[in-house]
């Protein structure tokens, strides 16, 4: 097992003021180093999370996700003892200690990315509503066709990277379509991957703040305009 | 067999435009097709009778229609110009922004003397 000092995990953050202190405290007791980018929240999350010994990094407006993990990782691999860049949902919906079984199964495989999915045999998908079930199998079929992996979880934030990996990610699309261009990166740089299954836990929180259908067009539209640059 | 060349005259100068938003574009040439255009306008306008005979050369019953086809073609184009400007606008801010948050850090986790080795 790799020791936590070589561990990064990079959680994007925009108003999670309400629960970014419990993620935290779950993440505490690994001694993992933590960076919180704040995609400019209007509330408390930057204070909330500056309690804990952890980096806060604060966007002056509001980006998006994508371009929040990207700030992350960049500021994360500026430390050459960073062997493993781990990106985390602020919401609450994941594991802390699923990372370590990523970092296991990395090292066993020598893999260089891990990829956490739900829907593995020996995932959960805890309290998940039916209708977010279809929807993501349809994500989960589109993605599969365009970027050619065989994946069971698309649309899962709980990766794992290896220096190597992350070094080779630029996320340029700012929004929720950098999780379909990570995948694609990873598909293109011929990167070697695995799919390790976690845990969701789907709140009453998370839920409210969870992806609606609409959203997808948004992805879809994103990843087209970016044949017209 | 009547050849509709109206249609493809017009489909191929859409093909071309959309090839060309793909693949050719340069900012000189986004420049000179809008000077084209203005040119072609300023035409139109001092040589009245000119568009009707272009617009039956291609099988096109009116010059105004013609000159409808040529500024719906001319809104695309400038639709996407923009569009792309915005969005390079947007990749201007986001590095901004990202060189900010990574210089001015809210707060830097504190060194911990047990996790060094």
């Amino acid at each position: 097992m790799e020791p936590s000092e070589k561990i990064w995990v990079v959680i994007a953050a925009y108003n999670e003021a309400p629960v970014i202190a419990q993620v935290l405290q779950g993440l505490a007791p690994y001694g993992y180093h933590i960076v919180v980018v704040d995609d400019g929240s209007s509330d408390q999350t930057s204070i909330a999370a500056s309690e804990y010994p952890v980096t806060v990094l604060r966007h002056a407006v509001n980006l998006g996700q994508g371009a929040a993990l990207q700030t992350g990782m960049a500021y994360a691999l500026q430390f050459p003892q960073a062997e493993y860049i781990v990106t985390f949902d602020a919401d609450g919906q994941h594991h802390p200690d699923d990372i370590a079984r990523m970092i296991a199964v990395l090292q066993s495989s020598n893999a260089q990315v891990a990829l956490g999915s739900r829907f593995l045999s020996g995932g959960k998908a805890e309290n998940i509503h039916s209708s977010k079930r279809w929807i993501l199998s349809l994500a989960t079929w589109f993605t599969r066709r365009s970027t050619g992996l065989k994946l069971t979880d698309t649309h899962n934030g709980l990766r794992v990277f290896t220096r190597t990996a992350a070094e080779q990610i630029q996320i340029t699309q700012n929004g929720m379509a950098h999780a379909s261009e990570i995948l694609s990166i990873i598909a293109k740089k011929q990167m070697t991957y695995c799919e390790v299954p976690v845990t969701i836990v789907y709140t009453d929180y998370s839920r409210m703040k969870g992806q609606s259908i609409l959203n997808g067009v948004n992805i879809l539209w994103e990843l087209l305009m970016e044949k017209f640059k | 067999m009547i050849i509709p060349w109206s249609q493809i005259v017009l489909i191929a100068v859409l093909l071309f435009f959309i090839y060309y938003l793909l693949r050719l574009r340069s900012i000189l040439m986004d420049r000179l097709l809008y000077l084209g255009f203005a040119i072609l306008g300023i035409f139109f306008v001092l040589v009245p009778g000119v568009s009707t005979k272009i617009a039956n050369l291609i099988g096109i019953g009116r010059g105004a229609d013609l000159i409808f086809y040529l500024f719906i073609i001319a809104s695309l184009f400038y639709t996407v110009t923009t569009r792309t400007a915005h969005q390079r606008q947007q990749q201007q801010i986001t590095a901004i922004v990202r060189q900010l948050a990574m210089t001015q850090p809210v707060k830097i986790e504190p060194l911990c003397d047990d996790n060094e080795k």
